[in-house]
Protein backbone atom coordinates (compact mmCIF):
# COMPACT_ATOMS: atom_id res chain seq x y z
CA UNK A 1 0.00 0.00 0.00
CA UNK A 2 1.58 3.79 -0.87
CA UNK A 3 0.52 6.63 0.47
CA UNK A 4 0.03 9.37 -1.67
CA UNK A 5 -0.56 13.06 -0.33
CA UNK A 6 -1.59 15.96 -2.17
CA UNK A 7 -1.34 19.42 -0.99
CA UNK A 8 -2.11 23.15 -2.66
CA UNK A 9 -3.20 25.95 -0.92
CA UNK A 10 -7.19 25.34 0.18
CA UNK A 11 -7.18 21.84 -0.83
CA UNK A 12 -10.00 22.35 -3.27
CA UNK A 13 -8.10 22.02 -6.96
CA UNK A 14 -5.89 19.10 -5.71
CA UNK A 15 -9.33 16.93 -4.65
CA UNK A 16 -10.91 17.30 -7.92
CA UNK A 17 -7.25 15.63 -9.20
CA UNK A 18 -7.35 13.13 -6.18
CA UNK A 19 -10.75 11.73 -7.31
CA UNK A 20 -8.77 11.13 -10.99
CA UNK A 21 -6.08 9.76 -9.47
CA UNK A 22 -8.31 7.12 -7.04
CA UNK A 23 -9.91 5.91 -10.43
CA UNK A 24 -7.04 5.52 -12.49
CA UNK A 25 -5.46 3.74 -9.17
CA UNK A 26 -8.63 1.08 -9.39
CA UNK A 27 -8.08 0.63 -13.22
CA UNK A 28 -4.93 -0.57 -13.10
CA UNK A 29 -5.23 -2.51 -9.73
CA UNK A 30 -2.47 -0.07 -8.13
CA UNK A 31 -3.02 -0.32 -4.37
CA UNK A 32 -3.06 3.29 -3.16
CA UNK A 33 -4.65 5.38 -0.66
CA UNK A 34 -4.73 9.46 -1.74
CA UNK A 35 -5.65 12.07 0.35
CA UNK A 36 -5.83 15.62 -0.29
CA UNK A 37 -5.96 18.55 2.12
CA UNK A 38 -4.58 21.92 2.29
CA UNK A 39 -1.01 22.79 2.97
CA UNK A 40 -1.40 24.04 6.54
CA UNK A 41 -3.75 21.00 7.62
CA UNK A 42 -0.83 18.75 6.22
CA UNK A 43 1.86 19.69 9.52
CA UNK A 44 -0.88 18.38 12.24
CA UNK A 45 -2.01 15.20 9.97
CA UNK A 46 -1.04 12.08 11.30
CA UNK A 47 -1.67 9.99 8.64
CA UNK A 48 0.80 8.19 7.22
CA UNK A 49 2.56 9.08 3.92
CA UNK A 50 5.13 7.65 1.41
CA UNK A 51 4.58 10.54 -1.55
CA UNK A 52 3.72 13.88 -0.74
CA UNK A 53 3.02 16.37 -3.94
CA UNK A 54 2.38 19.51 -4.24
CA UNK A 55 0.43 21.55 -6.25
CA UNK A 56 1.78 23.56 -9.26
CA UNK A 57 0.76 27.03 -7.34
CA UNK A 58 2.34 26.13 -4.23
CA UNK A 59 6.17 25.12 -5.86
CA UNK A 60 7.23 27.97 -4.05
CA UNK A 61 6.97 25.87 -0.79
CA UNK A 62 8.77 22.69 -2.13
CA UNK A 63 12.35 23.50 -0.93
CA UNK A 64 11.36 23.73 2.76
CA UNK A 65 9.07 21.09 2.64
CA UNK A 66 11.92 19.06 1.14
CA UNK A 67 13.77 19.92 3.71
CA UNK A 68 11.37 18.94 6.69
CA UNK A 69 9.58 15.67 5.11
CA UNK A 70 12.68 14.25 2.94
CA UNK A 71 14.39 13.07 6.26
CA UNK A 72 11.23 11.42 7.35
CA UNK A 73 11.67 9.03 4.48
CA UNK A 74 8.87 10.79 2.63
CA UNK A 75 9.56 11.54 -0.97
CA UNK A 76 8.44 15.41 -2.24
CA UNK A 77 7.79 16.47 -5.63
CA UNK A 78 5.87 19.17 -7.50
CA UNK A 79 3.18 17.97 -9.75
CA UNK A 80 3.67 18.67 -13.71
CA UNK A 81 1.87 21.92 -14.33
CA UNK A 82 -0.21 20.63 -17.54
CA UNK A 83 -0.50 17.55 -16.27
CA UNK A 84 -2.11 18.97 -13.27
CA UNK A 85 -4.68 21.47 -15.38
CA UNK A 86 -5.46 18.98 -17.43
CA UNK A 87 -6.35 16.52 -14.58
CA UNK A 88 -4.58 13.82 -15.82
CA UNK A 89 -4.88 11.56 -13.06
CA UNK A 90 -3.21 8.62 -14.78
CA UNK A 91 0.28 11.09 -15.39
CA UNK A 92 0.23 12.12 -11.96
CA UNK A 93 -0.09 8.81 -10.53
CA UNK A 94 2.68 7.12 -13.03
CA UNK A 95 5.13 9.91 -12.30
CA UNK A 96 4.63 9.19 -8.22
CA UNK A 97 4.83 6.02 -8.19
CA UNK A 98 8.35 6.14 -10.12
CA UNK A 99 9.30 8.08 -7.63
CA UNK A 100 9.47 5.34 -4.83
CA UNK A 101 12.10 3.45 -7.41
CA UNK B 1 13.17 35.31 -22.52
CA UNK B 2 10.57 32.68 -20.49
CA UNK B 3 13.55 30.36 -19.03
CA UNK B 4 15.26 33.55 -17.65
CA UNK B 5 11.99 35.34 -16.17
CA UNK B 6 11.26 32.27 -14.64
CA UNK B 7 14.90 31.62 -13.16
CA UNK B 8 14.67 35.10 -11.68
CA UNK B 9 11.58 34.61 -10.04
CA UNK B 10 12.28 31.44 -8.60
CA UNK B 11 15.22 33.83 -6.55
CA UNK B 12 11.97 34.88 -4.62
CA UNK B 13 10.78 31.57 -3.69
CA UNK B 14 12.11 31.98 -0.57
CA UNK B 15 10.17 35.08 0.02
CA UNK B 16 6.65 34.01 -0.98
CA UNK B 17 7.55 30.50 1.45
CA UNK B 18 7.92 32.76 4.30
CA UNK B 19 4.97 34.92 3.37
CA UNK B 20 2.66 31.89 2.83
CA UNK B 21 4.44 30.24 5.98
CA UNK B 22 3.89 32.68 8.09
CA UNK B 23 2.30 31.64 11.56
CA UNK B 24 1.05 34.96 12.28
CA UNK B 25 -0.48 35.76 8.57
CA UNK B 26 -2.03 32.17 8.89
CA UNK B 27 -3.24 32.46 11.97
CA UNK B 28 -4.77 35.66 10.33
CA UNK B 29 -6.42 34.37 7.58
CA UNK B 30 -7.62 31.02 9.13
CA UNK B 31 -9.17 33.27 11.98
CA UNK B 32 -11.01 35.62 9.36
CA UNK B 33 -12.14 32.96 7.90
CA UNK B 34 -13.94 31.24 10.89
CA UNK B 35 -16.10 34.12 11.44
CA UNK B 36 -17.85 33.22 8.02
CA UNK B 37 -20.86 31.68 9.88
CA UNK B 38 -21.73 33.89 12.46
CA UNK B 39 -21.13 36.85 9.91
CA UNK B 40 -23.20 35.03 7.05
CA UNK B 41 -25.98 34.41 9.96
CA UNK B 42 -25.95 38.01 11.00
CA UNK B 43 -26.21 39.35 7.41
CA UNK B 44 -28.98 37.23 6.70
CA UNK B 45 -30.83 38.84 9.59
CA UNK B 46 -29.73 42.00 8.10
CA UNK B 47 -31.06 41.29 4.92
CA UNK B 48 -34.51 40.33 5.93
CA UNK B 49 -34.85 43.61 8.01
CA UNK B 50 -34.30 45.48 5.15
CA UNK B 51 -35.52 43.36 2.24
CA UNK B 52 -36.37 45.28 -0.81
CA UNK B 53 -39.88 44.15 -0.78
CA UNK B 54 -41.74 46.18 1.72
CA UNK B 55 -43.93 43.91 3.03
CA UNK B 56 -41.60 42.07 4.16
CA UNK B 57 -39.77 44.31 6.75
CA UNK B 58 -43.38 45.13 7.42
CA UNK B 59 -44.28 42.13 8.86
CA UNK B 60 -41.14 41.14 10.60
CA UNK B 61 -41.66 44.67 12.41
CA UNK B 62 -45.77 43.62 13.25
CA UNK B 63 -45.24 40.57 14.18
CA UNK B 64 -42.06 41.27 16.93
CA UNK B 65 -39.60 39.07 14.51
CA UNK B 66 -37.49 42.64 13.51
CA UNK B 67 -36.46 42.89 17.21
CA UNK B 68 -35.13 38.94 17.18
CA UNK B 69 -33.31 39.27 13.89
CA UNK B 70 -31.68 42.98 15.23
CA UNK B 71 -30.51 40.42 17.78
CA UNK B 72 -28.70 37.78 15.99
CA UNK B 73 -27.27 40.89 14.05
CA UNK B 74 -25.84 42.39 17.31
CA UNK B 75 -24.51 39.02 18.89
CA UNK B 76 -23.06 38.06 14.97
CA UNK B 77 -21.66 40.76 13.21
CA UNK B 78 -22.40 43.72 15.84
CA UNK B 79 -19.70 40.98 18.18
CA UNK B 80 -17.15 40.37 15.46
CA UNK B 81 -14.41 41.33 17.69
CA UNK B 82 -15.26 38.73 20.25
CA UNK B 83 -14.69 36.11 17.90
CA UNK B 84 -11.99 37.45 15.98
CA UNK B 85 -10.29 37.66 19.26
CA UNK B 86 -10.93 34.33 20.40
CA UNK B 87 -9.81 33.38 16.93
CA UNK B 88 -6.76 34.86 16.69
CA UNK B 89 -4.76 33.46 20.10
CA UNK B 90 -6.67 29.89 19.61
CA UNK B 91 -5.13 29.74 15.58
CA UNK B 92 -1.91 30.99 16.36
CA UNK B 93 -1.05 28.80 19.86
CA UNK B 94 -1.88 26.11 17.12
CA UNK B 95 0.21 27.03 14.44
CA UNK B 96 3.37 27.21 16.89
CA UNK B 97 1.96 24.04 19.54
CA UNK B 98 0.32 21.79 17.41
CA UNK B 99 -0.08 19.36 20.29
CA UNK B 100 -2.07 22.50 22.00
CA UNK B 101 -5.83 22.98 21.30
CA UNK B 102 -5.46 26.79 21.95
CA UNK B 103 -8.61 27.28 23.79
CA UNK B 104 -7.24 28.32 27.17
CA UNK B 105 -5.23 31.23 25.03
CA UNK B 106 -8.33 32.03 23.33
CA UNK B 107 -10.21 32.27 26.43
CA UNK B 108 -7.61 34.51 27.94
CA UNK B 109 -7.18 36.49 25.29
CA UNK B 110 -11.16 37.34 25.19
CA UNK B 111 -10.71 37.76 29.34
CA UNK B 112 -8.25 40.20 28.30
CA UNK B 113 -10.11 42.11 25.51
CA UNK B 114 -13.09 42.56 27.50
CA UNK B 115 -10.51 44.13 30.52
CA UNK B 116 -9.36 47.26 27.61
CA UNK B 117 -13.24 47.33 26.53
CA UNK B 118 -14.78 50.35 28.51
CA UNK B 119 -17.86 49.93 30.46
CA UNK B 120 -20.52 52.27 30.23
CA UNK B 121 -24.04 52.93 32.20
CA UNK B 122 -26.99 52.39 30.72
CA UNK B 123 -29.77 55.19 31.14
CA UNK B 124 -31.71 52.87 33.73
CA UNK B 125 -28.50 52.66 35.60
CA UNK B 126 -27.48 49.11 34.52
CA UNK B 127 -23.79 48.21 33.82
CA UNK B 128 -23.35 47.42 30.19
CA UNK B 129 -20.81 47.09 27.55
CA UNK B 130 -20.89 49.23 24.92
CA UNK B 131 -21.43 47.44 21.76
CA UNK B 132 -19.34 50.04 19.67
CA UNK B 133 -16.22 48.36 20.21
CA UNK B 134 -17.41 44.85 19.90
CA UNK B 135 -17.91 45.13 16.22
CA UNK B 136 -16.26 46.37 13.18
CA UNK B 137 -14.56 49.31 15.37
CA UNK B 138 -13.40 46.58 17.42
CA UNK B 139 -11.69 44.11 14.77
CA UNK B 140 -8.24 45.58 14.61
CA UNK B 141 -8.25 46.05 18.42
CA UNK B 142 -9.49 42.23 18.62
CA UNK B 143 -6.53 41.32 16.32
CA UNK B 144 -3.64 42.89 17.89
CA UNK B 145 -5.12 41.72 21.90
CA UNK B 146 -5.97 38.08 20.45
CA UNK B 147 -2.28 37.82 18.84
CA UNK B 148 -0.62 39.36 21.40
CA UNK B 149 -2.35 37.02 23.80
CA UNK B 150 -1.53 34.03 22.09
CA UNK B 151 2.31 35.08 21.44
CA UNK B 152 2.77 35.58 25.57
CA UNK B 153 1.36 31.96 26.37
CA UNK B 154 3.34 30.38 23.59
CA UNK B 155 6.28 32.07 25.19
CA UNK B 156 5.43 30.62 28.91
CA UNK B 157 4.63 27.40 27.21
CA UNK B 158 8.03 27.30 25.52
CA UNK B 159 9.73 28.28 28.81
CA UNK B 160 7.76 25.84 30.89
CA UNK B 161 6.39 28.24 32.81
CA UNK B 162 3.76 26.61 34.46
CA UNK B 163 2.11 24.73 37.67
CA UNK B 164 3.17 21.23 37.55
CA UNK B 165 0.80 18.65 38.84
CA UNK B 166 1.74 15.31 39.93
CA UNK B 167 1.40 12.51 37.20
CA UNK B 168 -1.71 11.11 39.13
CA UNK B 169 -3.44 13.83 38.72
CA UNK B 170 -6.36 13.31 35.78
CA UNK B 171 -4.80 15.53 32.49
CA UNK B 172 -8.39 17.53 32.18
CA UNK B 173 -7.16 18.75 36.08
CA UNK B 174 -4.32 19.47 35.56
CA UNK B 175 -4.84 21.65 32.12
CA UNK B 176 -6.66 23.74 33.93
CA UNK B 177 -3.61 24.20 36.91
CA UNK B 178 -1.24 24.68 33.70
CA UNK B 179 -3.05 27.48 32.69
CA UNK B 180 -3.28 29.68 35.47
CA UNK B 181 0.20 31.12 35.62
CA UNK B 182 -0.54 32.58 32.11
CA UNK B 183 -4.17 33.76 32.88
CA UNK B 184 -3.08 35.76 35.94
CA UNK B 185 0.18 37.18 34.49
CA UNK B 186 -1.43 38.01 30.90
CA UNK B 187 -4.70 39.39 32.78
CA UNK B 188 -2.39 41.53 34.91
CA UNK B 189 -1.00 43.01 32.14
CA UNK B 190 -4.04 44.03 30.02
CA UNK B 191 -5.56 45.46 33.64
CA UNK B 192 -2.50 47.50 33.66
CA UNK B 193 -2.53 48.23 29.47
CA UNK B 194 -6.27 49.60 30.72
CA UNK B 195 -5.00 51.77 33.01
CA UNK B 196 -2.23 53.29 30.81
CA UNK B 197 -4.55 54.21 28.27
CA UNK B 198 -7.59 55.65 30.88
CA UNK B 199 -4.93 58.06 31.43
CA UNK B 200 -4.22 58.96 28.03
CA UNK B 201 -6.92 61.66 25.71
CA UNK B 202 -8.21 57.86 23.70
CA UNK B 203 -9.69 57.25 26.98
CA UNK B 204 -9.17 53.32 25.99
CA UNK B 205 -7.04 51.14 23.94
CA UNK B 206 -9.44 50.19 21.08
CA UNK B 207 -9.86 54.06 20.49
CA UNK B 208 -6.51 54.24 20.24
CA UNK B 209 -5.88 51.44 17.86
CA UNK B 210 -9.06 52.44 15.54
CA UNK B 211 -7.50 56.01 15.77
CA UNK B 212 -3.83 55.20 15.07
CA UNK B 213 -3.97 52.50 12.97
CA UNK B 214 -7.56 51.33 11.80
CA UNK B 215 -8.66 54.77 10.29
CA UNK B 216 -5.42 55.41 8.21
CA UNK B 217 -5.19 51.85 7.31
CA UNK B 218 -8.50 52.23 5.97
CA UNK B 219 -7.79 55.50 3.90
CA UNK B 220 -5.13 53.93 2.30
CA UNK B 221 -5.70 50.16 1.86
CA UNK B 222 -9.26 50.86 1.61
CA UNK B 223 -9.32 52.86 -1.80
CA UNK B 224 -9.68 51.90 -5.47
CA UNK B 225 -5.79 52.68 -6.03
CA UNK B 226 -4.50 50.22 -3.08
CA UNK B 227 -7.71 47.28 -4.25
CA UNK B 228 -6.31 47.79 -8.01
CA UNK B 229 -2.63 47.86 -6.92
CA UNK B 230 -3.30 44.11 -4.44
CA UNK B 231 -5.43 43.04 -7.66
CA UNK B 232 -2.34 43.38 -10.51
CA UNK B 233 0.13 42.08 -8.00
CA UNK B 234 -2.11 39.19 -7.39
CA UNK B 235 -2.31 38.53 -10.70
CA UNK B 236 1.00 38.85 -11.17
CA UNK B 237 2.28 36.28 -8.84
CA UNK B 238 -0.01 33.83 -10.22
CA UNK B 239 1.52 34.59 -13.87
CA UNK B 240 4.46 33.28 -12.03
CA UNK B 241 2.24 30.03 -10.94
CA UNK B 242 1.89 31.29 -7.32
CA UNK B 243 -1.37 31.23 -5.71
CA UNK B 244 -1.43 35.36 -5.95
CA UNK B 245 -4.83 35.02 -3.71
CA UNK B 246 -3.54 33.21 -0.95
CA UNK B 247 -0.11 35.43 -1.11
CA UNK B 248 -2.07 39.20 -0.70
CA UNK B 249 -5.54 38.22 1.11
CA UNK B 250 -3.93 37.62 5.14
CA UNK B 251 -2.16 41.14 4.45
CA UNK B 252 -5.96 43.02 3.96
CA UNK B 253 -8.25 40.79 5.09
CA UNK B 254 -8.79 42.06 8.08
CA UNK B 255 -9.10 45.38 6.94
CA UNK B 256 -11.26 44.26 4.07
CA UNK B 257 -13.84 42.66 6.90
CA UNK B 258 -13.95 44.95 8.59
CA UNK B 259 -14.86 47.81 6.13
CA UNK B 260 -17.77 45.23 4.87
CA UNK B 261 -18.88 44.47 8.40
CA UNK B 262 -18.92 48.76 9.29
CA UNK B 263 -21.20 48.33 5.83
CA UNK B 264 -23.38 45.91 7.43
CA UNK B 265 -23.62 47.81 11.07
CA UNK B 266 -24.74 51.11 8.92
CA UNK B 267 -27.77 49.02 7.24
CA UNK B 268 -28.94 47.19 10.34
CA UNK B 269 -28.85 50.94 11.70
CA UNK B 270 -31.38 52.09 8.74
CA UNK B 271 -28.15 54.13 7.00
CA UNK B 272 -26.67 53.85 3.73
CA UNK B 273 -23.29 51.62 3.98
CA UNK B 274 -20.57 53.81 2.83
CA UNK B 275 -17.81 51.92 1.89
CA UNK B 276 -17.37 51.14 -1.68
CA UNK B 277 -14.72 48.10 -1.70
CA UNK B 278 -14.57 45.49 0.74
CA UNK B 279 -13.47 41.69 0.96
CA UNK B 280 -17.03 40.91 -0.83
CA UNK B 281 -16.50 43.69 -3.84
CA UNK B 282 -13.20 42.29 -4.03
CA UNK B 283 -13.76 38.77 -4.20
CA UNK B 284 -17.17 38.95 -6.31
CA UNK B 285 -15.88 41.44 -8.91
CA UNK B 286 -12.71 39.39 -9.56
CA UNK B 287 -15.13 36.22 -8.83
CA UNK B 288 -12.58 33.21 -10.65
CA UNK B 289 -9.68 35.78 -11.93
CA UNK B 290 -12.36 36.35 -15.13
CA UNK B 291 -11.19 33.10 -16.15
CA UNK B 292 -14.50 31.35 -17.01
CA UNK B 293 -14.33 33.85 -20.35
CA UNK B 294 -11.59 31.74 -21.77
CA UNK B 295 -13.29 28.31 -20.48
CA UNK B 296 -16.34 29.17 -22.23
CA UNK B 297 -13.64 30.31 -25.04
CA UNK B 298 -12.16 26.84 -25.18
CA UNK B 299 -15.38 25.23 -25.44
CA UNK B 300 -15.97 26.58 -28.98
CA UNK B 301 -12.84 26.64 -29.88
CA UNK B 302 -11.86 24.68 -32.79
CA UNK B 303 -8.47 23.22 -31.84
CA UNK B 304 -8.97 20.09 -30.20
CA UNK B 305 -6.25 20.80 -27.54
CA UNK B 306 -8.21 24.06 -26.00
CA UNK B 307 -11.47 22.27 -26.83
CA UNK B 308 -10.41 18.82 -24.67
CA UNK B 309 -9.16 21.64 -21.59
CA UNK B 310 -12.45 23.64 -21.90
CA UNK B 311 -14.21 20.31 -21.12
CA UNK B 312 -12.64 19.64 -18.55
CA UNK B 313 -12.08 23.20 -17.10
CA UNK B 314 -15.61 24.13 -17.68
CA UNK B 315 -17.68 22.29 -14.40
CA UNK B 316 -14.93 23.62 -12.00
CA UNK B 317 -14.74 27.45 -13.25
CA UNK B 318 -18.40 27.89 -12.71
CA UNK B 319 -17.52 26.97 -9.22
CA UNK B 320 -14.95 29.68 -9.23
CA UNK B 321 -12.33 26.87 -9.31
CA UNK B 322 -9.86 27.76 -12.12
CA UNK B 323 -6.77 25.52 -11.52
CA UNK B 324 -7.64 23.74 -14.53
CA UNK B 325 -7.80 26.69 -16.87
CA UNK B 326 -4.46 28.21 -14.99
CA UNK B 327 -2.12 25.53 -15.34
CA UNK B 328 -3.58 23.51 -18.44
CA UNK B 329 -3.77 26.40 -21.04
CA UNK B 330 -1.22 27.06 -19.59
CA UNK B 331 -1.20 30.28 -18.83
CA UNK B 332 1.51 30.65 -16.38
CA UNK B 333 4.67 32.39 -17.78
CA UNK B 334 2.57 32.72 -21.24
CA UNK B 335 3.05 35.46 -23.05
CA UNK B 336 1.05 35.72 -25.26
CA UNK B 337 -1.89 35.66 -22.45
CA UNK B 338 -0.48 37.80 -20.06
CA UNK B 339 -2.02 40.63 -20.53
CA UNK B 340 -5.72 39.58 -19.98
CA UNK B 341 -4.45 36.89 -17.29
CA UNK B 342 -3.29 39.88 -15.25
CA UNK B 343 -5.41 43.31 -16.37
CA UNK B 344 -8.50 41.61 -16.73
CA UNK B 345 -9.65 41.69 -12.82
CA UNK B 346 -8.16 45.12 -13.09
CA UNK B 347 -10.41 46.18 -15.64
CA UNK B 348 -13.56 44.66 -14.40
CA UNK B 349 -13.08 46.06 -10.78
CA UNK B 350 -12.45 49.47 -12.48
CA UNK B 351 -15.98 49.38 -14.24
CA UNK B 352 -17.78 48.09 -11.16
CA UNK B 353 -16.07 51.26 -8.71
CA UNK B 354 -17.27 53.32 -11.38
CA UNK B 355 -20.96 51.45 -11.78
CA UNK B 356 -21.18 52.22 -7.97
CA UNK B 357 -20.29 55.56 -7.55
CA UNK B 358 -22.22 56.82 -10.39
CA UNK B 359 -25.23 54.46 -8.81
CA UNK B 360 -26.50 52.07 -11.18
CA UNK B 361 -24.69 49.40 -8.80
CA UNK B 362 -25.20 50.27 -5.22
CA UNK B 363 -23.04 49.67 -2.80
CA UNK B 364 -22.06 46.25 -1.52
CA UNK B 365 -24.06 44.73 2.00
CA UNK B 366 -20.64 43.52 3.17
CA UNK B 367 -21.84 39.19 3.24
CA UNK B 368 -18.52 37.57 3.28
CA UNK B 369 -19.17 35.57 -0.24
CA UNK B 370 -18.58 31.81 0.22
CA UNK B 371 -16.27 30.31 -1.90
CA UNK B 372 -16.92 27.31 -3.71
CA UNK B 373 -20.45 28.96 -4.32
CA UNK B 374 -21.16 28.63 -8.04
CA UNK B 375 -21.69 31.62 -10.55
CA UNK B 376 -24.40 34.28 -9.54
CA UNK B 377 -25.11 31.95 -6.33
CA UNK B 378 -21.67 33.65 -5.28
CA UNK B 379 -23.16 37.41 -5.89
CA UNK B 380 -26.68 36.70 -4.25
CA UNK B 381 -25.55 37.57 -0.89
CA UNK B 382 -25.18 40.75 -1.35
CA UNK B 383 -28.89 40.88 -1.41
CA UNK B 384 -29.15 43.28 -4.77
CA UNK B 385 -30.67 41.54 -7.73
CA UNK B 386 -28.14 44.05 -9.88
CA UNK B 387 -24.80 42.91 -8.12
CA UNK B 388 -25.98 39.15 -9.56
CA UNK B 389 -26.64 40.72 -12.65
CA UNK B 390 -22.84 42.28 -12.62
CA UNK B 391 -21.35 39.40 -11.63
CA UNK B 392 -22.93 37.74 -14.24
CA UNK B 393 -22.33 40.19 -17.06
CA UNK B 394 -18.75 40.18 -16.04
CA UNK B 395 -18.29 36.37 -15.91
CA UNK B 396 -20.66 35.63 -19.70
CA UNK B 397 -19.95 38.67 -21.69
CA UNK B 398 -16.71 41.40 -20.32
CA UNK B 399 -14.72 38.46 -20.06
CA UNK B 400 -14.96 36.15 -23.35
CA UNK B 401 -14.51 39.86 -24.56
CA UNK B 402 -11.14 40.47 -22.50
CA UNK B 403 -9.66 37.36 -23.36
CA UNK B 404 -11.16 36.81 -27.13
CA UNK B 405 -8.45 39.11 -29.53
CA UNK B 406 -5.64 37.10 -27.42
CA UNK B 407 -7.02 33.84 -27.45
CA UNK B 408 -7.61 34.46 -31.39
CA UNK B 409 -4.12 34.63 -31.79
CA UNK B 410 -2.74 31.15 -29.53
CA UNK B 411 -5.03 29.91 -30.92
CA UNK B 412 -4.58 30.19 -33.97
CA UNK B 413 -0.77 29.19 -33.39
CA UNK B 414 -2.42 25.69 -31.72
CA UNK B 415 -4.37 24.94 -34.97
CA UNK B 416 -1.62 25.58 -37.29
CA UNK B 417 0.01 23.33 -34.97
CA UNK B 418 -2.49 20.61 -34.37
CA UNK B 419 -2.95 20.42 -38.66
CA UNK B 420 0.65 19.88 -39.47
CA UNK B 421 1.12 17.24 -36.86
CA UNK B 422 -2.05 15.64 -38.51
CA UNK B 423 -0.31 15.86 -42.09
CA UNK B 424 3.27 14.31 -40.48
CA UNK B 425 1.02 11.64 -39.02
CA UNK B 426 -0.42 10.68 -42.20
CA UNK B 427 2.12 10.80 -45.17
CA UNK B 428 3.77 7.90 -42.34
Amino acid sequence: MTNITLVCAAGMSTSMLMTKMKASAEKEGIQARIAAMSESKFATCTEPTDILLLGPQVSYLYESMKGTYEPKGIKVAVINMVDYGMMNGEKVLEDALALLN
Amino acid sequence: MKEKVSVWFAKLNPLFNKLGRNYYLQAISASMMATLGPIFLGSFAVLLLVFPIEAVPQFLAASGFASILSAVYTFTIGSMALYVVFLMAKNLVTKFIPSDDGIMAGVIALMSFLFVTPLGTAADEVSAIPVTWLGAQGVFSAMIVGLLVGRIYILFKQKNITIRMPDSVPPMVSKVFESLIPTIAIGILFILVNRMFAATPFGNMHQCIYSVIQEPLKGIGGSIGAVIFLSLLQQILWFFGIHGTNVIMPLVQVLWMSMDAENLAKIAAGQKPENVVGYAFFMIITWSGLALGLALLMLVSKSRQYKQLGKIAIVPALFGITEPIIFGTPLVLNFGLAFPFIFNNTIALLIAYILTKIGILPVFMGTTPIFGLPLGFHAAVQGSISIIIAQLVIQLILSPLLWYPWFKRVEKKAILLESESEKIKRSL
